[in-house]
């Protein structure tokens, strides 16, 4: 079921838009007819003569160019695209109101500044082939190339409908995506080049895992775990040292000996030594004593003589040795001195100060074992290490005690009856001190020997080398530690750029696979454009331009992101006449065909047609007259199932055809227009019965007295007149589309002799419809009625 | 004029895809256009702010 037909019946008024300043269609066209008296013209029922001058479903609306056919063109684009934005002031009036009202067979629609456009009907249904269609649907595109393009080097493509917009659309897509591209792999390479001024010693990958494997305690105090990193890397590398001195000295190491230890010094007896200080004697033993000192052995023999003997007499000198039985006191001394217990003890107490003497002197004579010094040397050497022995040299306070001591001992054993004190115990205090170090010096000939043994066992092992790989990759880590400890910051900077650039990769990414989306989708459109269109528009070039090909692009068309770079196929189809590629030498006649074939071809696949309006502004105007007569017929044959057609042209031959054509197909449906512009654009209505303009609007100026003289009516007959005046040229020296022939034979027949003698009101006329008072009518108010029905008065005296 | 990015937007399945087509919001734009609106949409960072790094 179709939905009800809308149609424009008048632009009833038209205020300071385009070229149109005030035009009021029914004071143009007046329904009611009057005569030259004023009276009315009555039909054959006596009833006042009415005529239509409505628009019809065919409606060709002549005019030349600048009398307003592309402001009335923008009115049909505003309903159109439901927008004022193709709504422009008239140039002398941009800070005046503008307006307009149009009158259909439904209800209004109006626009006005303040109110916008009220009531419009007509949204998206209204078609339009004017320049506007040409330069926005037909473009043409060398692929491939460059503007130094040569014709050689590949097709130029035409591009219909909108593929020249998505083409754009696609390449702007695509261009994005190379931008950010760019500004990406700067962020990274930037990025890259911040890590690499650190000089890292391993992959940016390695050291970020190093980077997020640092505890909180070591964020915490990142100084504190540097220097502690610090110093285990120089450990590593140390030990690393040693085994490469291990592996080099090898031969060596294992000859050589190591240090020995030193004995522990026993501590001496005090109790013994003090027992043996104090020995001593009665004093008259101590004088029996010195009175044999020397022949002590002497007096002991005769001592146990006697005693073995039972003498008592001195076996020796005889005398007599006991008195009353008993020994006399100085044998009983020499007795007691020299019996076996006394000597027995005095040997003891010897053998003590001796033992304790020979300790005095180990001590004073003590020292390291001999070769220590050179064996801890070599071995530091060898096993790259840096041991030292401590010092367990006696102090000379130690020394001096212990001297003193030794004199002690040589004076008690030089009497030793007499009792004297010893400094056991200081003695035992240096014992132990030296004990001490010598401890201290054997727990490091232990520590030293421990080396060189295990030196010598990892040479034995042969497992050198796996040890060294271990510390090696150990160290790796360590230092890897280091640098993320040392530089924390710095890369904490860096790595925090790497969600930048995953987001911006991704997005990179994301418009990469929308571009393909968009391209598929393209694609898909154009194939539909060709199953749809291509035929239609083949068809209609062959009508306008015979001999000229469509091709399209490639068996598969297709957009081409190379586009611009190598690629030369794209969603167009090439032009071709007689096999070559005639794009690029295409007339504007050619073009303007190629546009026309596709409007054609457009309007020939809409659907709905009943609805919609079509409307063309001068669609042919680089035909040539063959071409208009055709193109004529086309536009009546696609246009004919429209709701409601409009040919606007400046083409008074394409204007006969067109009538021509809309006579035979819709008869009585058919009406004709002037657009004429003096002051302001009006739209005239011609009834058929007047076969040219001139005549009827010689016929108006007849009857000019019925007229009543308003502000309108000033600029409606200034448009006459100012018509008319053309008509001089045209009629007396030949239309512009004439041939040159023509126009020498319309000089030679003499129709130009008789404009000589009338050349000066000619001239009259014509300055003032166009420079004079009319020209500037209403904006000085220097035109009246009178002048004008004067100046027509001259007009129709010319006789021509 | 079929918008082809709306249709895109209504068809894909990809979410991220929609996100930065739903961003650029129109293809009539030129590049530096739609770069502009991916910025500001943060689906591109120009360069990072150190400063608000923690």
């Amino acid at each position: 079921m179709f939905s009800k037909i809308t149609m424009i019946t008048k632009f009833k008024s038209i205020k300071n838009i385009g070229s149109f300043f005030h035009f009021d269609w029914d004071a143009v066209n007046p329904s009611l007819q009057i005569d030259s008296n004023g009276n009315s013209i009555l039909d054959r029922n006596n009833v006042q003569k009415v005529i239509k001058t409505q628009f019809n479903k065919l409606n060709v609306l002549f005019g030349e160019n600048g009398t307003g056919k592309t402001t009335l063109v923008r009115l049909f684009k505003v309903l159109n695209e439901d927008s004022p934005n193709f709504i422009q002031k008239n140039w002398d009036h941009d800070g005046e109101a503008c307006s307009f009202e149009i009158e259909t067979d439904s209800t209004p629609i109006s626009f006005n500044d303040a109110a916008g456009i009220q009531g419009n009907l007509f949204k998206d249904k209204i078609l339009i082939f004017d320049r506007d269609y040409i330069d926005s649907f037909v473009h043409s595109f060398p692929t491939g190339r460059a503007a130094n393009h040569n014709k050689n080097t590949g097709s130029l493509i035409l591009y219909l409908g909108n593929f020249f917009q998505y083409r754009t659309q696609l390449n702007n897509l695509s261009q994005l995506k190379r931008n950010l591209q760019e500004k990406s792999d700067k962020i990274k390479s930037k990025r890259d080049q911040d890590f690499s001024t650190l000089n890292p010693t391993s992959s940016y990958g390695e050291v970020k895992n190093a980077f997020n494997t640092l505890t909180p305690a070591e964020l915490l105090d990142l100084p504190e775990c540097t220097k502690l990193q610090q110093e285990t890397v120089e450990s590593t590398e140390k030990e690393i040292k040693e085994v490469n001195q291990k592996i080099t000295q090898a031969d060596e190491i294992l000859k050589t000996t190591q240090p020995k230890k030193i004995g522990v010094i026993t501590p001496v007896t005090t109790s013994d030594i003090d027992g043996a200080f104090s020995f001593s004697v009665s004093t008259a033993a101590a004088t029996a004593m010195s009175r044999v000192a020397g022949r002590e052995d002497f007096i002991r023999e005769g001592i146990q003589i006697t005693h073995d003997h039972s003498l008592d007499e001195c076996p020796f000198c005889q005398q007599s040795i006991k008195e009353e039985g008993k020994y006399i006191d100085s044998i009983s001394q020499y007795e007691s001195i020299f019996d076996a217990t006394f000597t027995s003890e005095q040997d003891r107490v010897r053998r003590v100060l001796q033992t304790y003497k020979s300790s005095i002197l180990s001590l004073l004579g003590f020292h390291v074992p001999e070769g220590n010094g050179e064996a801890v040397t070599k071995i530091n050497r060898l096993l790259n290490q840096d041991d030292h022995f401590p010092d367990v040299a006696l102090s000379e306070t130690d020394k001096r005690t212990l001297e003193l001591e030794l004199g002690n001992i040589e004076a008690k054993q030089a009497d030793i009856t007499k009792a004297l004190s010893s400094n056991a115990r200081g003695i035992n205090l240096i014992v132990d001190g030296l004990n001490g170090k010598i401890d201290l010096y054997n727990k490091q000939v232990e520590l030293v020997e421990q080396k060189l043994l295990k030196a010598k066992s990892d040479i034995s092992s042969g497992d050198l080398p796996r040890q060294k790989a271990t510390l090696e990759a150990k160290l790796l880590q360590e230092v890897l530690k280091l640098f993320v400890c040392r530089f924390h910051n710095e890369l904490s900077r860096i790595f925090s750029q790497e969600t930048v650039i995953q987001k911006n990769e991704q997005t990179v990414r994301k418009l990469g696979e929308l571009f393909e989306l968009l391209r598929k989708k393209v694609e898909d459109l154009f194939k539909a454009f060709v199953s749809t269109y291509f035929s239609e528009i083949e068809k209609n070039l062959s009508i306008f331009c015979p001999g000229l090909e469509l091709k399209i692009v490639g068996t598969n068309p297709r957009y081409d992101l190379r586009v611009g770079v190598s690629g030369d196929v794209t969603c167009g189809l090439e032009v071709h006449y007689k096999n070559r590629d005639r794009l690029r030498d295409l007339s504007e006649g050619e073009k303007q065909a190629i546009a026309l074939s596709y409007f054609l071809a457009f309007l020939n696949k809409e659907t709905n047609k009943n609805e919609k309006i079509v409307v063309f502004d001068d669609p042919i105007n680089s035909f040539d007259s063959g071409r208009r007569k055709q193109a004529a017929e086309l536009i009546h044959k696609e246009a004919i199932n429209f709701g409601q057609l409009f040919v606007f042209t400046c083409d008074s031959l394409f204007r006969s055809y067109c009538l021509k054509v809309s006579n035979k197909r819709l008869g009585n449906q058919r009406n004709f227009y002037y657009i004429l512009k003096s002051a302001s654009s009006a739209i005239h209505y011609r009834p058929k019965e007047y076969q040219t303009i001139y005549s009827s609007f010689k016929q108006d100026f007849r009857n000019i007295g019925s007229v009543a003289g308003t502000d309108d009516m000033i600029v409606v007959y200034g448009q006459k007149l100012r018509y008319c005046l053309e008509e001089i040229k045209d009629r007396h020296l030949g239309y512009s589309e004439d041939k040159f022939e023509d126009i020498l034979n319309a000089v030679e027949s003499g129709r130009i002799t008789s404009l000589i003698s009338k050349l000066d009101e000619i001239r009259e006329l014509y300055s003032y419809c166009n420079t004079g008072g009319l020209a500037h009518f209403p904006k000085d108010g220097q035109t009246s009625w009178n002048e004008i029905k004067g100046q027509i008065g001259k007009y129709m005296r010319l006789g021509l | 004029m079929e918008n082809l990015l709306d249709k895109v937007i209504e068809e894909t399945t990809d979410q991220e895809v929609k996100a930065v087509a739903q961003s650029i919001a129109t293809l009539d734009l030129t590049p530096e256009e739609m770069e502009a609106n991916l910025i500001a949409s943060g689906h591109f960072v120009l360069e990072n702010n150190h400063d608000n790094q923690v």
